[in-house]
């Protein structure tokens, strides 16, 4: 039950910060081609947030519950797997390939990396 | 006049959101939350095991995003709190990127070679298949709507 709660705080919490940054990309858009800059920010940020918390919970003594709040409330909530994946069809819809494979490429390299560092931080 | 208001309407100065969009994105953020939290009760992933939950809910998560982008794309009047509310709340909550990402971590420090190769494939295939999927579906009723007003 401490552990559901936990989660849905902190799931609030990151999907209101992601949507806080999609905000603000979409508001200084200005007339650059549409590329998903933010899901790229909230999925590197949210993928560092999870290296840290895995890592942490080797040794900090963090309990169950509020790591799973971390992990999956926070970390779970900023990151999103959907709005990457259909940002991807809507470039190649528009044609726009390389855009498409620069946006499923970075996502990756810049997630794994993030969460390297996380855990790597945590030691 | 009304066709200046129309054109407003149709191209839209992204501002700040009101108030109303980030309750939606609140309550659809605690909703996809809970769900996917709901579902790895229900479907535990054991760490060393593929964490088959998590591919499921981005594939489905996918498809459904990807369908109600391309009827709101045909649709653009819907109201911008529910779209948010159900999209970047809901569905983006609902799906996640890091809990892939630190599996594929875990299992090339393992040594895994095979099984993240395999395991980023099938995300990347399903994944971005499901959202085409949805898309076109998304597209096929907008198209019907539109025929038949």
């Amino acid at each position: 039950m401490m552990t559901a709660l936990l989660v849905g705080v902190f799931g609030v919490t990151g999907a209101l910060l992601r949507f806080a940054v999609d905000s603000f990309f979409a508001h200084h858009q200005g007339t650059r081609p549409h590329w998903p800059w933010a899901t790229l920010a909230v999925n590197v940020a949210g993928s560092f947030v999870i290296g840290l918390s895995v890592g942490l919970t080797g040794h900090l003594e963090l309990g169950a519950d509020w790591h799973a709040g971390v992990a999956t409330g926070l970390a779970g909530g900023l990151t999103t797997f959907s709005s990457w994946s259909t940002a991807t069809v809507r470039l190649v819809s528009e044609t726009r390939y390389r855009a498409a494979a620069l946006n499923i490429g970075s996502n990756l390299v810049a997630g794994l990396a993030a969460a390297a560092l996380g855990l790597f931080l945590a030691g | 006049m009304k066709s200046v208001l129309d054109e407003r309407r149709a191209v839209p100065r992204p501002g700040v959101p009101g108030w109303k969009a980030w309750a939606a994105v609140a309550v659809g953020g605690l909703i996809g939350t809970e769900l996917r939290f709901c579902a790895g009760l229900l479907f535990p992933e054991s760490a060393g095991a593929v964490p088959w939950t998590t591919l499921a809910i981005n594939v489905a998560g996918s498809f459904v995003l990807a369908t109600l982008t391309t009827i709101w794309i045909a649709r653009p009047k819907t109201a911008f709190w529910l779209r948010a509310g159900i999209g970047p709340g809901l569905l983006g909550s609902f799906t996640t990127f890091s809990a892939l990402v630190v599996v594929i971590d875990q299992q090339i420090r393992g040594g895994l070679h095979a099984t993240w190769l395999a395991y980023l494939g099938l995300s990347l295939v399903l994944g971005l298949g499901a959202a085409a999927a949805g898309w076109k579906t998304g597209k096929a009723i907008a198209d019907v709507r539109g025929g038949a007003q």
